[in-house]
């Protein structure tokens, strides 16, 4: 019940969908609810089990490639496409998970960032041949077929994706899962005295948030009719590192919903890029300065050996 | 033949004009406890001075003066107001700084425009054998091995001696007497000069663009890890090392490679390497 209540903001975004009829603002809103769950994402990995991601890009952006390569190839029918962008960014994820599980924050960070610009990289230098002749990659990305077509539906079902996602989220930030995360947020020793196979929970973090971030990038790969460096990019993962510090990182719902707002404000205000990373910048400085963040920030991590997986929860 | 000992050499001149700015890094995370995610920034800040000497008819070297000074200047400006409050959180700290790197590059495109630039080289080329080299490569990799050697000397000295206690033991070098604070903001400034000098000196390698300071900040980094935290010699070689190895991979394969080299590289050294260092830091 408690989850249900604290997913209810979520709904907005589903009511707005269909009280809107201009096209523009569809589209808008089809883009802020990506975006929305994109963070949502990032605050369980970053908030809710105390791991600062600067790399969340890496996954958002192995599922909107992964769409792209899906559908662009026939392997599967688009919505099939778009999904199994979660597996993508899950795999991403788990990747990350597996490389900084035993890392101080500090080390976390500087690793999950020099993954994601290296996949960044490298998804700039390779061009290849695609079906139909065309030459696709490097830094003006893969083209993918747009769906859905029409920006009611796109708007519909990133919302519907949205608050199942977030749902989703919340039930597994008060799961027995969720109270690993944040007991081995607030002091890892304890957690593994506890009996919790810390390694486990935190990989799972980064599977689970990655799985999401990926459903956003496959989501937003569909929308956009691209997957491109861009998504890899330093830019997203600030973002989200920004709005979940002053957001009440941990909470999902909060990021989720400044998310939402800051994205749909921007997007609808035609705000340029400059201004945007502007924000991003004084956000990220505020949220450092600000108790929430600082809290989340401030715990050391020990456990440098993982407790065997007999003990695990 | 030729081409390999052009290579070398060109490389070896850029590995010590990187290590400037490595060094600078070392320096200030060995005693200040912290990674300055806004290095590139202040490379970039040195590249665009020497542009902006270069538009004079000047050499780009000549801007590795003003650059340090700018640098030194803006560096204690962003220890004392963002850096000092924020040093019990290592991690809130190297956030603000990635902060501050973001405000940079929009100050930067506020400035010189979106666009990027290329810095002439002004001076004759030398000729050695079958080997070419531009005579500012040559005084920018002079006047870096005078500043490691001028730093070598410094941690000599009396005033040295307290830098290298506060950043073995703050707390100890505190009840001996040393202005630990007052160190650590000079530290900060002298390593933020020391990148806007290197950007100076490394801009005709560069593009010299708003975002440009993100690829020196990650070979910086690389090279940090790679040498051990803190640990300036062992910084020093790996600024040498990588950049001969980042020169090879350019040439022979493409210019990217050279950054996804350094990328991956920073991944596995933190990982088997510099974690440690943080870790005993309690980072």
């Amino acid at each position: 019940m408690t989850i249900l209540w604290r997913a209810a903001p979520c709904l907005v975004p589903l009511g707005l969908v269909f009280a809107v009829q201009d096209r523009f603002a569809l589209s808008v809103l089809a883009f802020a609810a990506a975006q929305a769950l994109f963070v949502a994402g990032w605050d369980l990995v970053g908030g809710a089990s105390g791991q600062p991601t600067l790399g969340h890009a890496l996954p958002l952006g192995a599922g909107a490639y992964f769409a792209t390569f899906v559908a662009g190839w026939n392997l599967a029918p688009l919505p099939t496409a778009v999904a199994g962008g979660a597996l993508a960014g899950g795999l991403a994820g788990a990747l990350q998970g597996r490389l900084g599980a035993r890392l101080s924050r500090l080390s976390l960070a500087v690793v999950t960032l020099a993954t994601a610009e290296a996949a960044r990289e490298v998804s700039s230098v390779f061009r290849f041949v695609w079906p139909g002749g065309l030459v696709v990659g490097g830094d003006s990305g893969i083209p993918m077929v747009v769906y859905p077509a029409d920006e009611a539906s796109a708007a519909r079902l990133a919302a519907a994706v949205l608050v199942v996602g977030v749902a989703a989220l919340l039930w597994i930030g008060g799961s027995s899962l969720g109270l690993a995360m944040r007991t081995v947020r607030a002091d890892d020793r304890l957690a593994a005295a506890s009996g919790i196979d810390v390694v486990r929970v935190r990989v799972l973090a980064f599977v689970i948030a990655g799985a999401v971030a990926g459903l956003a990038g496959g989501l937003a790969a569909a929308m956009t009719g691209r997957a491109s460096p861009a998504m890899l990019s330093l830019e997203p993962s600030l973002f989200a590192f920004a709005v979940a510090s002053i957001a009440g990182p941990g909470t999902i719902v909060g990021p989720a919903a400044a998310a939402y707002t800051m994205t749909a404000a921007l997007q609808w205000l035609d705000v340029p890029g400059t201004i945007r990373l502007t924000l991003d910048a004084a956000l990220l400085i505020a949220g450092a300065f600000g108790p929430s963040a600082a809290a989340h920030l401030r715990h050391v991590r020990h456990v440098s050996t993982p407790v065997p997986a007999s003990s695990a929860r | 033949m030729e081409t390999a000992l052009q290579v070398v050499t060109s490389g070896l001149l850029t590995g010590v004009e990187y290590a400037i700015a490595a060094v600078g890094m070392t320096l200030i995370f060995g005693v200040g406890r912290v990674l300055n995610l806004a290095h590139g920034s202040f490379i970039a800040l040195g590249a665009y001075t020497a542009y902006q000497v270069t538009l004079l008819g000047l050499s780009p070297v000549g801007g590795a003066v003003p650059a340090a000074i700018a640098g030194l200047v803006l560096g204690a400006l962003v220890e004392r107001v963002l850096v000092r409050p924020l040093r019990p959180e290592p991690v809130a700290a190297a956030i603000a700084l990635l902060g501050v790197a973001l405000l940079a590059e929009e100050g930067f495109s506020l400035i010189w425009g979106t666009a990027d630039h290329s810095v002439p080289l002004r001076l004759p080329l030398f000729l050695f054998g079958h080997v070419v080299q531009g005579e500012e490569q040559l005084i920018a990799a002079a006047a870096g091995v005078a500043v490691l050697g001028g730093m070598a000397v410094y941690l000599r000295t009396r005033s040295g001696r307290a830098l290298r206690a506060a950043a073995a033991d703050a707390e100890i070098a505190r009840l001996a007497g040393v202005d630990v604070e007052r160190l650590q903001t000079a530290t900060f400034a002298v390593g933020c000069g020391m990148a806007a000098a290197a950007g100076a000196f490394l801009s005709p390698l560069l593009s010299v663009g708003p975002t440009m300071g993100r690829v020196p900040l990650v070979f910086s980094l690389a090279m940090v890890a790679t040498g051990g935290p803190g640990r300036i010699w062992g910084t020093l070689a790996a600024s040498v090392v990588l950049g001969l190895a980042s020169t090879f991979v350019g040439f022979y394969l493409a210019p990217p490679w050279s950054y996804i080299l350094a990328l991956l590289l920073t991944t596995a050294v933190v990982i088997w390497r510099a974690d440690g260092v943080f870790r005993r830091m309690q980072l």
